[in-house]
């Protein structure tokens, strides 16, 4: 895949093979974990010593983060959903007001992969270990994937 | 009866009180150091070097405070800080 900017300043992903594709689909699978530990992590309690704000902000403030959750990863898939085939590799364009969600649901997605899978910080800061599980890889892999298409993005808002 | 008397007469001592209300930020080895920059600028509006300073001190430290007033206003930043995934609370200054 290659990370390109358009004349007109759009962010696109160019080159798409299938594989790296579906990493790229599996972002809203992954933002979309219904997990205790994904979930847990995605709404964590405001304050430690107040009972009363924790019992409203699940009751008032958690339903409007689900909703600002659920619309980046649909802004997400509908970019993805418009991706261009070109000669068996896919082209996806980011419009510059879609940055924010797709920032927002690779968060999602990586949160929610550490917290199912209890990475380590060991893990995700040190290369892949060939003693490590095949699936164990696999989502390491998915993690600095998402994470360099994350900082590339946060470069293309500056 | 009296178990609803004692929050609210909490409720008036805390908001009584002239200790402000701080907003932390608390470290996760998930979040990019540059995501969590990038987000002190959009949210409280910080300039690059001071946004960089909280994102250090959360890192080395584990957590920072990020904004201190009053409560009605750490809730709100508190809310917009879990909207963007970070790990924010907000705590009364004296119980810091």
């Amino acid at each position: 895949m290659e990370l390109r900017v358009t004349k007109n300043g759009t962010p696109s992903l160019r080159k798409i093979t299938p594989y790296v594709f579906e990493m790229l689909q599996d972002i809203v699978k992954h933002a979309s974990s219904d997990h205790p530990l994904a979930e847990g992590r995605f709404y964590p309690d405001p304050t430690t010593s107040d009972e009363l704000l924790i019992e409203d902000w699940k009751g008032l403030v958690q339903p409007e983060l689900q909703a600002i959750f659920q619309s980046s990863r649909d802004v997400v898939q509908a970019d993805l959903r418009r991706a261009v085939n070109r000669n068996e590799l896919l082209s996806c364009d980011i419009p510059l007001h879609h940055v924010n969600d797709w920032l927002n649901a690779l968060n999602q997605a990586r949160l929610a992969l550490a917290a199912e899978h209890q990475l380590t910080d060991t893990e995700m800061a040190s290369d892949i270990s060939p003693t490590q599980s095949q699936e164990r890889a696999a989502v390491l892999i998915k993690m600095h994937c998402y994470a360099y298409l994350q900082e590339w993005l946060i470069g293309q808002t500056e | 009866m009296a178990a609803v008397e004692t929050p609210e007469t909490s409720t008036i001592e805390e908001y009584l009180t002239d200790e402000p209300w701080n907003v932390i930020v608390h470290n996760d080895p998930v979040n990019l150091m540059s995501y969590v920059a990038l987000i002190f600028r959009r949210v409280f509006g910080y300039d690059r070097e001071r946004a960089e300073r909280h994102m250090m001190e959360v890192h080395n430290n584990g957590r920072s405070i990020v904004w201190s007033g009053d409560r009605e206003k750490a809730e709100f930043y508190v809310q917009q800080l879990h909207g963007h995934l970070l790990l924010a609370t907000l705590e009364q200054s004296s119980s810091d």
